[in-house]
Formats: structure tokens, C-alpha cells, sequence
């Protein structure tokens, strides 16, 4: 064997190397995989499980994280059942619940069309994805922080909670956070959902030729987070293009 | 010590030890496990040493130190051989007399033998206990036939024999093979194929293989590995070396967890000796084949258990599993193939090896080989360790081998296969045990713990526990199973706290089927497991948590408060009364008492008292005496001419026509005069109290304080007019047309049940309930002298000691068809009617009724068994084929059960099949508008508690219904309206404090008398068992608060 | 710092043998302090952060030094179902502390733990190495009078 196998993904085969991931090989025939502790130069870890694919058939058939799982030959997989939808659904409403004011959660939320977080926010801003770890491990050759405990008490810190020595505050942690990286401000409670930046509609164009919420918290004016009406939606679509 | 050389040489030595220490030489064998050294068992056994040196038998007796023989329920406990004697519950002063009497005289000792708590027999020899007697102890017989520190006890009973043969007579190939026909399934839970897994490993390429004893038992409630481990640790060894030679690993560890030193410390010594032996190390048994074993020490974390968490603690790591495939047998510690077994598993190979697979898999049932070691623990009479083959049902090893649920308590559900698993109701209780029957019910079996439940349990707490659990021992990783097990947690908790809501059962759901799907490894993808079957399974005791506030078991504090107060059906706010009597304030707590009862002196006789078998105090010692101390704050009421004063609502115009002055018509009219309705009470007999005054005699609750009651009840304005039938001078029609706005029916259930028989028109055959309302109305009846009653409730006790009573001279007999223990009539009755000297006849049914000219003669009985459990948790009686016979008797009273007369055909109002009346169970409204029923025509003979219950939640709809609102009722967490401070106990007065005893007439004193016989507490023992109340009350967040100062009055959350 | 030397030579350095190592050290100070913790990282080639990881991944090791008498309480399933839940409440209505802590004056460490496998004895309480069975609020009561009688008399 030349190291190479076949798969089939939502029907599609595909030949990758040995060694492949399902990620990899799903997102090689373009299909969008959502992921949050995944990162192209980091190890995988698999522990967001937002990557879950379905693999298998009939009573045989479950979900596991794509970023971990080795391709196998002959493996079929399907990347959005309904299992794997609703559980995408319920793992971002758990995220949202954790950290509401992460944009790239808030936004995840959107895509998914997650509209409610039945559980109570609690605002903690870790969701323990661990790539501040493995950035400071792996990139950055330091191990200053690390994960402690377990269970609900896990939590990522330096040793003894105490200055590290082997941190040179080189920053790599907090760019590679995805809480921290884009933070808005976040809903208003109790929705602690908001699905405003995804789903911004141009209004402001007629009267400022600029989306105006560039880079500044999305949707302060109020204008596009409102659904857009459907006479303004229609004048749009019968307005004569230049 | 010196090596073995060879299969020879082991036959060899074991002969010379067979010869050393003879089977026939006496021996006493002390059962020394974790659970004996616990209970003492050390110091019998220093005991036993003494003695034997004292009366010059050392030396002719052995002593052996063994570990668990299973019958955890009778530590201490030592057998006699050669005999087989069995002595349980040791003290070490015991060990004298044992051996001077059974050892040098060969006598008996009689109250040291095990008693069957169910029959009262008891057992001499080990195998004729009942615990025993129904198990297959193919594994554990031999930890009472060895001491676990000495390798030649093994070898003597054959041990290594199965390595031996393995080594030099077997291809590792060919073990395998035989390891796969025997069926052999793993015993850590997941029941994969062992044969299967050795193949795979022995086929996955590498120079370095592994073989590891998962001995991290880490469910709670499971500890049958503990005891192999530390009471036959080389059964273990040796399944691990002939694994390891089939196949083909060199090296091995046994990973035991740190809550086992015994074990840990057995298995080392184990080991040691069998490397003297040369059993382990290179070259064993001459057959070129090395191998040695390690122990390894987990470090308290329940994932180890988990296989590739388990090999990453193995490797110095944290114990975070991490994804399958590659599954260990591929790439394992180290990255090499690994095999993993439990030590059940590991245990049974000897076995397979030694007997055949044949042989282990003709037990069993088609899938499920062998034998099981299950735990049986929690609400269980015999709690233990039970060997059993695969296929017996699980009634079969709660009722028959685990004697059943103590104190008479109903079985309500069995955990099996720890936080993994999930829990079987009462109607799955035939269930077979094996792998797939138990998935099938939504539980799964696991390590083996079985964990029994009774009605005191609330399942819904059950759920939660294990969900803390859970959140507490996941190792964190991932998203679903860290979030997931806290927020379903957090949700479950809610409901044990009243916060529950609509919508929460299902979002639980939701969740948990996402962390079972998407958990990476088992602990997260079974957590969900102990909430889906407690939802499957009991579905309506979550909604009774949300919807109603109640918890059917009276656990969640939160949710009730004290578990009194809140399984009262009235609701009635026992801390504070008996805290006010602890305090000497007799007339406050009497008014706490008549603010919900309107039939107080009533009830501090004769109620059944459910909250007395719900009080914590009686978990471990006596309940509070409850009643008796309502009855004495209702005497000194009575004694002091304590008038109740209670508030007339704001007078309304619509009359209200109750029918029946039982509990039910009186608590009705009571409650609709305080709300201001008119209202009157129809009764069809001349006297008014329904079963009060006509069911129940005189001398339990006499005259006066029925008249009492409802002399206050009359004060609030009610008129109650006797002599006036429902169909006979009043209906239903009628009264709406006399103006009456709301009927509420409550003509109780008066009619008694036929026996059936042939004969029964005989003369002297009599209804209880024509006998009993004749005599308290004072009519003469014609009676004995031989008088037989039929039945096992209250009814047929009250009519055999008011029979009694009539007699002068002449016999009382009562015939049940089942035993004591299942008489229905509350225990005291039964012991006063035993004293007065009422004869019962058990295990007795008729069959038939004897006359001559119409005239009754006698009654032709039949000799019942008990055969098996039904869906109560009785043992069904079986009538035993020829044992019928003949008692003579003049009278003879059916007392087996009434049931209501419905003196009316009402399209609307419909009436079931039982001839009770039906209505909204939360409302009690019949089907035609204005008319309501409740009590025990609704529900058949039912308690007077609950009657008033009833008529207390009848007057709240009239209410709403007269007024043109909706019917719904509002459900509140259960709160007293006040928080008395407690009162401090000295140390002593805790430790002494016991329930008083309730002072008696003597039974020559109530001869032919209807006095009361029961005489009320006085003071001094009112104020003392008052004292003794644990304040449940107090709690709650609230009741905690209240004390510590933040408040002191506080009203209903 | 010897003793730390010693039991790692004992297990002659070898990575895998970590829990052990630790567990032995454990037992030799009571609790595991930060200097420990520092040498054995540098002694194994480990890095800090790693080793604080698996030190608080696992239960039985101690980062807070141990009270004088040790009282755990068992919360398994059995135990659980017959009443254990009280028995710590009273235990920690009556140290004035909770589960998993030290009373102030050293005197006794509250613990919990899941399962000691001796469920016919539950709900269980073990005082040292003595098991108690059985237990009840009142036999709690008792069972702390009797230790602070010895600590009394020992005192004296």
C-alpha cells in the first residue's frame, strides 16, 4: 500500500495520506466543519467537540471529534446529520452560557442558528479549549501555564497559581484565545444570545455609503440589528442596478 | 521455599500440604475482610487464639484468617470445621465459649446461629442459610477455604494447577481458543468478548506486550474485586500469567486504587510468595516462559477505571482518557498492545482452564456465561456479596437470597452498574440478570453493585447524586461531559429545591442525549444514564417534584421542609407544635394543631400516623412519637376546657349540602364555614362521625371526644341532620332544587365485601360492618361463644376485640391468609388484640362455609404457603393441596374489605367499576357541575387522615366554583409559619433519650369494658419525647436563617 | 530535601513510577509542600507545570498539610441512600467546617470519599484507621466527644 485511503464523506469519496484527519480530509473537499480548540499549527486536543462528525452506519453509528479521529479505510462519514447538528447546536448553547461575550461564540451561535441559552450565564470566559496551553507548550517551548484539577475545578494557570519563570510574557496565550481574541459587548441579559453581527443588514448604506460598525461594537445604533422590514427589503431588490 | 519445578513437582508439593494440614483436622475459619476488621473482626480472632492456647488446643486446631466470605450482614463470623457451623456477630467473649462448648463438647451454641428475619429459623450450618443456599460461589467458596498471606493454602486447594496445565500441556493459541468457547465476557462492565480481546492483542505486531488487572472498582456500591483481591489474590495472578502466556506479553501490572490497603498489601505479599515459588520471573514451571506482575496504586480518581485513562495514570500521567481507536489491544501503555481485564474477569480463567469451557458455558443463559458476583447493598436485610449465574431474575436475588427490604419498607427500584447504569422499577423486578436484558431496561450491568431502593428513596435525588458525582470525577476534557454533567446537575438540583419548572424535563433530556452522543470517552458518554432511566422509569416523581411540590419519599429538604409536616395530607405543622410542647406550651401548640385540622382529638387517637414513618428520627432509632403527643395536647385541651376560636369568613349566601358526616363530610362543612358558606350536613345514619362513630369501637376512640370534635365543628355554624339518606329522603336533584348551590358527596364506603363462598347466607354469618355499626349504636347482637373473623385489616382486629369484649367465656379466632409481617392492621392492634387474647389463625384461608338448616357450624379452612414475591412485594399464598380442615364456630364476621353503595344513577356522575365515584383528582369534581366527592367513596376504604384531606381540598374548589373562578390549585413548598428556637440537649439526654412507650390498660383490665385503652403520655414524658424531635424544620435555608437571627417569623415560600 | 532524593532513587527516576513517588513522599510529610513539588519537577526532568497537572488531577494528594485526625465519610451510592448526606451535615455543623477542609485549630481534616467498598456497614465514618459504622447524628456526637475527651486527657 502507497500510505493512501479512500473515505467517503457525505457521499463523496476521497483519497488522503495515512495519517490524515477526518478535519482535514472533510475540509479538503470544502465542507465546513466549525471548530473553536482546533488550530492548524497546534496539536489537536478534541475538546470543544464542536468538529463532531457522524461515523459509521445504522445502530453502529456515532459521533466523534474530527480533529482527532485518523481516516480509516472504507470509513464513511457524514459531517451534518441531524445528530450532528442538534449536538453542535446544544455544545454552543453550553459555550454561550460560559462565555457570552466572546464574538467568535456569539457568532458561531448565529451560523448555527442557536437562538436561546436555557442555562443560567455564569461569565467565566475560559471554555478550557486549551490552545493557550498548547500554544505556550508547542510554539512557544515554555509550559508556563498548564491545565490543574478536574472535573468543574479545571482550570488553566501557572504553577501555584504564582509567577512562572518560564513565562516571557511573549502574548501568544492571549492572541490565540478565542474568547479574547474578538470580544464584544455581548448581549444584554437574559438571552445572552445575540446574533447581531452575523446578521447585520446594510441599512446604513443608504445614508452613510459605510457600514459604520466596522471595527466599533456592532450594532450600537440599532439600525441593522433590527429584521429588515420588507417594504425597505423590497425597494432593494427592485431598484435598478448600476 | 524453594522453586517449583515443574507440573509434577506442583501435584507434589500439594499432596505434602494436603497431607500437613488434612480437611479432616478441625479448623476455624474467621472471615477477615476490609468489612470483618471493621465490625472487629481482629479481635475475635486474637480471642479465639487465647482460648485454644487456654484449654490446651493449640495445635490441634487451626486458626485461619481468611477475607471475605460475602455475608457482609453477619460480621464477625467464623465457621467450624469440619462441621460447617455457622456463627455470625461475633464479640471476642464469644470466642471462649465456642471453643469449650462446640470444639471440646461438640454442643450447639443456639443464639449465635443466623436467624432468617422473614421466617424466624434458624440456621446451623453454613450451607443451609438462605443467603447462601441460592448462589453458585464458584469464586468466592474459596476465600473461606484459604488465607490470603499463604501461597500453600492456594496451591492445597489446587491452585496453579490450571497454569501448570496451560504452560505445559496448551499452546497459547489453543488457551485462547478455549477462553473464547467458554463465552467469557468481560466482568468490568462493557462485556466485550475476553477470548475475542486476547486474540486481537496476541495478533497486534510488537516486540513489548502488556496484559493489566483493572482493579480501580471505583462504582460506588461495588466491592467484589476488594474481595478477591484481598482474600484470594493469587486466583488473580494466575488468571493474569496464563493470559499473559496466551497472549504473549512479558510484563504486567495490577492497578489497584488507593481506597484499598488490604487489597494492595495481600496482592504484595501474593506476588513476593510466588516469585519464591518461582511462579513468576523467568522460566516458570520450566516452560521457557517469563513474566512478571507489578502492583500499581491509583491515586483517587474514579476515570482510571476508564482503560486508557487507567494506562496514562500506569505511565505517570494524569488519568485523561483520550480517543479510541487505536484501542488498547493495539496500542496500549507505551504505545504497545495491551490487554486489560477486571479482576472478576482475570479470576475466572483458572476456572476455564481447569473445568473446561464446556462446563462454564453450560451456565448461564444464551449470551451471558458463567457466574457474577454481584454487591448487594443499601435497602437490602442481607447485604452482601452474592455469586450467582447469569440468567437468575433480579426478584430472585432481592427476595430469595437478600431476604428482602427491611423494616417492612416497599421495594421501589434497584441501581445496577454504578453511575453508569441505571435503576429497575418494581415491574421489571423478573427481569433476567445478563448483559443484554439489563441495557435493554436502560441500565446495564456494570461492575456488578447492586444498589437496592425503597420507598424512603427519592429518585429524583438519586439522579442528582450521581450527577455530582459525575461532575466531580470527570476529568474535564471535554466541553460536553465537564458542561454537560454540571448544568444537568444544576437543573436536577433546582428541582430537589422547588425551583423546578415547566420545560425542565425536557431540556435534561436534550442534554443528555447530547452528552451520551458526543463525550469522548465512557464516563461521559454513560453519565447521562442514572437521569434518562430515572425519567424513563419514574417519570412522575420529577413532576410531582415540579408540579406540586412534593417529594413522594420526603427527602429534598428544600422541597419539604420536615418530612412530617410534608407527607402529612393535610400538611400539619408538626416541628412546631412538638417544639412548643418540648417548651410546655401546650395551649399554643394545641392551636397550631386546630388551625389545619378540624378533627384533632380525632386524629391524636386514631390516625395512622404516616408521618411517624417518615421521621429522620427513626432512621436508626425511634420515630417521634407523634400522635401521642397531638393526643395529649388534645386532652390537655379538653381537660382545660380550651374552647377553639376560630374565624367565621365574612358570611356568604350560597348553601352548601355535604352529604355524610364521616372525616370527609365533616372537614368539608368545617372548611366551607370558616370561608363563610352555609352548610349542611346530611347524614343517613342517627348519629353523626360516619366511620368515626360507627366503624371504630369505643375503647379506640370513645364517644366523648368524637362528640368533642364535632361540637366544635357545629360551633362554626354547621348543621348536621341525621336520620336523612342520599336516595332514600334526599337527592341530588332535590337539593339543587331546595336551593343548594354545591353537593359534595361523602358517603364513605360502608358495604362490606362478600366472602364469596358457598354457605355465606348461613345464619351467624356476618358483615364486619353491619357488626360493627350495630354494637356502636347499642343494638344487641347475637354472638358466639365460638367467633371466627376472615380478614387482616383494622376491621377485622376492631370486630375480634369488640367480639371480645361481648363474650363473657368463648373463643375469638382471626383467620389471615398470610403471615404476620403482612397484616395489613396497624402492629399495636395487633399486639393489644394477642394480649386480650384473641387467637390468630395464619396461613389459613376459607373455602367454604358450614350450616345445617341454614344455621352456620363452622368453616372449612385451607393451610396456605407462601409462595413467590408478587408486584407488592408480598409473597403471594398458595392453598397446599389436602390440608383442609374444620373450625367450629357460631359466628363468623367477613372482614376482608369494604367497598361504597351508591344509592343513586346520575348520567353525569360516573361511577367505576369498584363503585367508587369518579372525579378530578386535583379538584374532585364529578362530571356534573356543582357536584363534587371525595373520601372514601372516591377512593375505597382509605385512612381518616386522608378523608380529611380530601374535604379540605373540596371546600377550597366549592369555594372557587361558587365564586365563578377556575378549579386550579396552587401547589407551595412545604413551610411551617413559624420557627421555634430549638431547645439545647444535654449530651447525656441525647444519647438516652428513647421513645416512650405508650401507657396500656392491662389486659384484665379491659376484659369486658370498652374503656379506653390506651391512656395518653403524661406531661413529663410529652415534654421529653417532644424534646427529642431532630427540627427538620430548621433545616432548610430558610429555617437556618430564621434561627441565626435574620428572621424569626416566616411565612409560606 | 534527602528524603525527596532517596524515594526517587528508590523508583530510580523512572518517569512512569511518578504517582508512586508521589504518594510515597506523601506519606513521609503528610502533604506535598511547593519546595517538594519544586525538587521533584527538577530532580525528573519535569516541567512545573506539568507536575502541578497531575498533582491536582488526582485526589489523594494534599497541597494543604493534614489535620491531626483525619474523619472521612463515605458517600457511596449505599451509604447515600441510608442517610450519609446528614452524617456529614452534623460532622460539619459540629467541626465547624466543610468537607475537604481543616478546622482552624488543626485538630481535624473533614473528608469525603466515594465508595470505601464496606457498604454493609453504611453510612461509614472512618476516624484514623478505625471504621464506624452505622452511624447515625447521635453516634456523631458521641464519636467527637470521645476524641476531644482524648485529645484532653492527652493534653493533661
Amino acid at each position: 500500500m502507497n500510505g493512501m485511503i479512500t473515505l467517503r464523506i457525505n457521499g463523496l469519496d476521497v483519497q488522503v495520506e495515512e495519517g490524515t484527519t477526518l478535519l482535514e480530509a472533510a475540509r479538503f473537499l470544502g465542507f465546513k466543519i466549525p471548530t473553536l480548540c482546533y488550530h492548524e499549527g497546534l496539536s489537536p486536543y478534541g475538546a470543544c467537540r464542536l468538529c463532531i462528525v457522524e461515523i459509521g452506519e445504522g445502530k453502529r453509528a456515532r459521533l466523534v471529534s474530527s480533529c482527532t479521529y485518523p481516516a480509516e479505510e472504507g470509513l464513511v462519514v457524514r459531517t451534518h446529520s441531524e445528530r450532528v447538528i442538534r449536538a453542535r447546536k446544544m455544545l454552543v448553547e453550553l459555550m454561550l452560557s460560559i462565555a457570552p461575550n466572546s464574538k467568535t461564540i456569539q457568532d458561531l451561535a448565529s451560523e448555527l442558528g442557536v437562538q436561546q441559552v436555557r442555562f443560567e450565564v455564569r461569565n467565566e470566559e475560559c471554555i478550557l479549549c486549551g490552545l493557550c496551553v498548547r500554544m505556550c507548550a508547542e510554539q512557544m517551548d515554555a509550559r508556563a501555564i498548564g491545565f490543574v484539577g478536574r472535573g468543574q475545578e479545571r482550570r488553566i494557570t501557572t504553577p501555584f497559581d504564582m509567577k512562572s519563570e518560564a513565562c516571557r510574557t511573549c502574548g501568544g496565550c492571549i492572541y490565540i484565545c478565542p474568547v479574547c481574541q474578538l470580544r464584544c459587548q455581548g448581549p444584554e441579559a437574559p438571552s445572552a444570545v445575540c446574533g447581531s453581527c452575523l446578521q447585520l443588514e446594510p441599512t446604513c448604506l443608504e445614508a452613510y455609503d459605510d457600514l459604520m460598525c466596522y471595527m466599533g461594537p456592532a450594532g450600537v445604533c440599532g439600525t441593522c440589528i433590527r429584521p429588515v422590514p420588507d417594504e425597505l427589503r423590497e425597494r432593494e431588490r427592485t431598484k435598478v442596478k448600476v | 521455599m524453594r522453586r517449583i519445578a515443574g507440573r509434577r513437582d506442583l501435584e507434589k508439593l500439594r499432596i505434602q500440604l494436603l497431607k500437613q494440614t488434612p480437611s479432616s483436622r478441625p479448623c476455624i475459619t474467621i472471615s477477615s475482610g476490609t468489612c470483618g476488621r471493621a465490625r472487629g473482626s481482629e479481635k475475635v480472632g486474637q480471642a479465639f487464639r487465647e482460648a485454644l492456647r487456654k484449654h490446651g488446643l493449640d495445635g490441634k486446631v487451626t486458626i485461619r484468617v481468611s477475607g471475605c466470605h460475602g455475608f457482609c450482614q453477619a460480621e464477625p463470623h467464623v465457621l467450624v470445621h469440619p462441621e460447617g457451623i455457622f456463627y455470625q456477630r461475633l464479640r471476642p467473649e464469644d470466642a471462649e465459649e465456642i471453643v469449650v462448648q462446640t470444639l471440646l463438647h461438640g454442643r450447639i451454641i443456639d443464639r449465635l446461629l443466623y436467624v432468617d428475619p422473614a421466617t424466624g429459623k434458624k440456621s446451623v450450618y453454613e450451607g443451609e442459610i438462605p443467603f447462601y443456599k441460592r448462589q453458585q460461589r464458584n469464586l468466592l467458596a474459596s476465600n473461606a477455604l484459604l488465607d490470603p498471606t499463604s501461597i500453600d493454602d492456594y496451591i492445597a486447594i489446587g491452585g496453579y494447577t490450571a497454569l501448570a496445565k496451560a504452560l505445559t500441556t496448551m499452546r497459547p493459541e489453543e488457551v485462547i481458543e478455549e477462553i473464547k468457547r467458554s463465552g467469557l465476557r468481560g466482568r468490568g462492565g462493557a462485556g466485550f468478548p475476553t477470548g475475542i480481546k486476547w486474540e486481537l492483542c496476541r495478533r497486534s505486531p510488537g516486540d513489548q506486550k502488556y496484559v493489566i488487572c483493572n482493579a480501580d472498582e471505583g462504582d460506588p456500591g461495588a466491592y467484589m474485586d476488594r474481595s478477591l483481591l484481598e482474600g484470594n489474590p493469587h486466583s488473580v495472578i494466575e488468571g493474569m500469567i496464563i493470559g499473559a502466556y496466551a497472549i504473549g506479553a512479558s510484563y504486567g501490572f495490577i492497578y489497584v486504587r488507593a481506597e484499598y490497603p488490604l487489597a494492595v498489601k495481600h496482592v504484595g505479599i501474593a506476588l513476593e510468595q510466588a516469585r519464591e515459588y518461582g511462579l513468576l520471573g523467568e522460566d516458570i514451571l520450566a516452560s521457557g516462559f517469563d513474566f512478571d506482575l507489578k502492583v500499581v496504586r491509583g491515586a483517587g480518581a474514579f476515570v482510571c477505571g476508564e482503560e486508557t485513562a487507567l494506562m496514562a495514570s500506569i505511565e505517570g500521567r494524569k488519568g485523561e482518557p483520550r480517543q479510541r481507536p487505536p484501542f488498547p489491544v493495539q496500542k496500549g501503555l507505551w504505545g504497545k498492545p495491551t490487554n486489560i481485564n477486571n479482576v472478576e474477569t482475570w479470576a475466572n480463567v483458572p476456572l476455564i482452564i481447569n473445568r473446561g469451557a464446556e462446563w462454564y458455558a453450560s451456565i448461564g443463559t444464551e449470551r451471558s456465561k458463567g457466574t457474577k458476583i454481584f454487591s448487594l447493598v443499601g435497602k437490602i436485610n442481607n447485604t452482601g456479596l452474592v455469586e450467582v449465574p447469569m440468567g437468575i431474575t433480579l426478584k430472585e436475588i432481592i427476595y430469595d437470597i437478600g431476604g428482602g427490604i427491611p423494616k417492612g419498607k416497599k421495594f421501589k427500584a434497584v441501581q445496577t452498574g454504578g453511575p453508569s447504569g441505571g435503576c429497575i422499577p418494581a415491574e421489571l423486578l423478573d427481569l433476567p440478570v445478563d448483559y443484554e436484558k439489563l441495557a435493554e431496561a436502560g441500565s446495564m450491568m456494570g461492575s456488578g453493585g447492586m444498589v437496592v431502593m425503597d420507598e424512603d428513596t427519592c429518585m429524583v435525588d438519586v439522579a442528582r447524586y450521581f450527577l455530582d458525582f459525575l461532575r466531580d470525577e470527570s476529568c474535564g476534557k471535554c466541553l460536553s461531559c465537564r458542561e454537560g454533567t454540571q448544568r444537568m446537575f444544576e437543573i436536577l438540583t433546582a428541582i430537589t429545591e422547588g425551583r423546578g419548572k415547566e420545560g425542565d424535563l425536557e431540556l435534561l433530556e436534550e442534554l443528555a442525549l447530547v452528552v451520551k452522543e458526543t463525550s469522548m470517552c465512557g464516563l461521559g458518554q454513560t453519565a447521562p444514564n442514572p437521569v434518562l432511566s430515572t425519567l424513563r422509569h419514574f417519570r412522575d416523581e420529577y413532576e410531582a417534584h415540579i408540579k406540586y411540590k412534593r417529594c413522594p419519599a420526603a427527602v429534598c429538604k428544600e422541597l419539604i421542609s420536615s418530612p412530617c409536616q410534608h407527607i402529612c395530607p393535610i400538611g400539619t405543622e408538626v416541628p412546631v407544635y412538638v417544639a412548643l410542647i418540648a417548651q410546655g406550651r401546650f395551649a399554643e401548640a394545641l392551636e397550631v394543631i386546630r388551625k389545619d385540622n378540624p378533627l384533632p382529638s380525632v386524629c391524636g387517637r386514631v390516625c395512622h400516623h404516616p408521618c411517624e414513618a417518615k421521621c429522620r428520627a427513626g432512621e436508626g432509632g425511634e420515630p417521634i412519637a407523634i400522635r401521642a403527643l397531638k393526643r395529649f395536647a388534645t386532652d390537655y385541651g379538653l381537660r382545660e376546657g380550651l374552647e377553639p376560636q376560630p374565624s367565621r369568613g365574612p358570611g356568604r349566601e350560597e348553601k352548601v349540602a355535604v352529604i355524610g358526616s364521616g372525616p370527609a363530610g365533616l372537614s368539608c362543612a368545617a372548611e366551607l364555614a370558616k370561608l363563610g358558606y352555609p352548610v349542611t350536613v346530611f347524614e343517613a345514619l342517627p348519629v353523626a362521625g360516619g366511620m368515626l362513630a360507627v366503624g371504630i369501637p369505643e375503647y379506640r376512640l370513645p364517644k366523648r371526644i368524637l362528640q368533642a370534635d364535632i361540637r366544635a365543628i357545629e360551633s362554626l355554624g354547621v348543621e348536621i341532620k341525621t336520620n336523612t339518606a342520599l336516595g332514600r329522603e334526599i337527592t341530588l336533584d332535590g337539593l339543587f332544587a331546595q336551593g343548594y348551590k354545591a353537593i359534595f358527596i361523602a358517603i364513605g364506603a360502608h358495604k362490606s365485601l362478600k366472602l364469596g363462598l358457598p354457605g355465606e347466607e348461613a345464619e351467624g354469618v356476618l358483615p364486619a360492618m353491619d357488626f360493627l355499626t350495630a354494637v356502636n349504636l347499642g343494638k344487641k347482637v347475637q354472638l358466639g361463644p365460638r367467633v371466627g373473623i376472615i380478614g387482616g385489616g383494622n376491621a377485622a382486629v376492631d370486630a375480634a376485640r369488640v367480639a371480645r369484649r361481648l363474650l363473657r367465656d368463648g373463643e375469638v379466632t382471626i383467620i389471615y391468609r398470610r403471615t404476620r409481617a403482612e397484616m395489613p392492621a396497624y402492629p399495636e392492634e395487633v399486639e393489644a388484640a394477642l394480649e386480650e387474647g384473641i387467637a390468630i389463625e395464619f396461613l389459613a384461608a376459607p373455602v367454604e362455609i358450614l350450616s345445617s338448616n341454614g344455621k352456620l357450624e363452622g368453616v372449612k379452612l385451607v393451610r396456605m404457603e407462601l409462595g413467590e414475591v408478587d408486584e407488592t412485594g408480598r409473597r403471594r399464598p398458595i392453598p397446599i393441596p389436602g390440608s383442609e380442615f374444620t373450625l367450629e364456630l357460631d359466628t363468623l364476621i367477613a372482614a376482608i374489605g369494604e367497598e361504597p353503595e351508591i344509592p343513586f344513577q346520575d348520567g353525569q356522575v360516573r361511577v367505576s367499576k369498584w363503585k367508587t365515584i369518579e372525579v378530578d383528582p386535583e379538584t374532585f369534581a364529578t362530571g356534573r357541575p356543582g357536584v363534587f366527592a371525595g373520601g372514601d367513596v372516591v377512593s375505597g376504604p382509605g385512612t381518616v387522615i386522608e378523608a380529611i384531606a380530601a374535604g379540605k381540598v373540596a371546600a377550597q374548589s366549592i369555594d372557587s366554583y361558587l365564586r365563578g373562578l377556575p378549579l386550579t390549585r396552587e401547589y407551595r413548598l412545604t413551610r411551617p409559619s413559624v420557627y421555634i428556637p430549638p431547645v439545647e440537649l444535654s449530651e447525656e439526654e441525647v444519647i438516652q433519650a428513647r421513645r416512650p412507650a405508650m401507657p396500656l390498660l392491662r389486659p384484665e383490665e379491659r376484659a369486658s369494658n370498652f374503656k379506653e385503652v390506651e391512656l395518653g403520655l403524661t406531661e413529663e414524658q410529652a415534654i421529653k419525647e417532644a424534646r427529642r424531635c431532630l427540627r427538620c424544620d430548621l433545616e432548610t435555608k430558610e429555617g437556618k436563617a430564621a434561627i441565626s437571627g435574620r428572621a424569626v417569623e416566616a411565612g409560606r415560600a | 530535601m534527602e528524603k525527596v532524593d532517596e524515594i526517587i532513587a528508590r523508583y530510580n527516576g523512572d518517569r512512569s513510577a511518578l504517582i508512586s513517588i508521589l504518594q510515597d513522599i506523601q506519606a513521609e510529610y503528610n502533604w506535598l509542600p511547593r519546595e517538594v513539588l519544586t525538587e521533584v519537577a527538577k530532580k525528573m526532568g519535569l516541567s512545573l507545570t506539568e507536575l502541578c497537572g497531575t498533582v491536582t488531577f488526582y485526589r489523594s494528594f494534599r497541597l494543604k498539610p493534614r489535620g491531626k485526625h483525619l474523619i472521612t465519610v463515605c458517600m457511596g451510592t449505599a451509604c447515600h441512600v441510608r442517610g450519609a448526606p446528614r452524617v456529614l451535615e452534623e460532622l460539619e455543623k459540629k467541626l465547624k467546617t466543610s468537607a475537604g477542609a481543616t478546622t482552624p485549630d488543626r485538630l481535624f481534616t473533614l473528608e469525603t470519599v466515594r465508595c470505601l467498598g464496606a457498604c454493609a456497614l453504611g453510612p461509614i465514618v472512618v476516624l484514623g484507621d478505625e471504621y464506624h459504622g452505622q452511624m447515625t447524628k447521635a453516634k456523631v456526637d458521641a464519636l467527637l466527644s470521645e476524641v476531644r475527651q482524648s485529645e484532653r486527657g492527652a493534653s493533661q
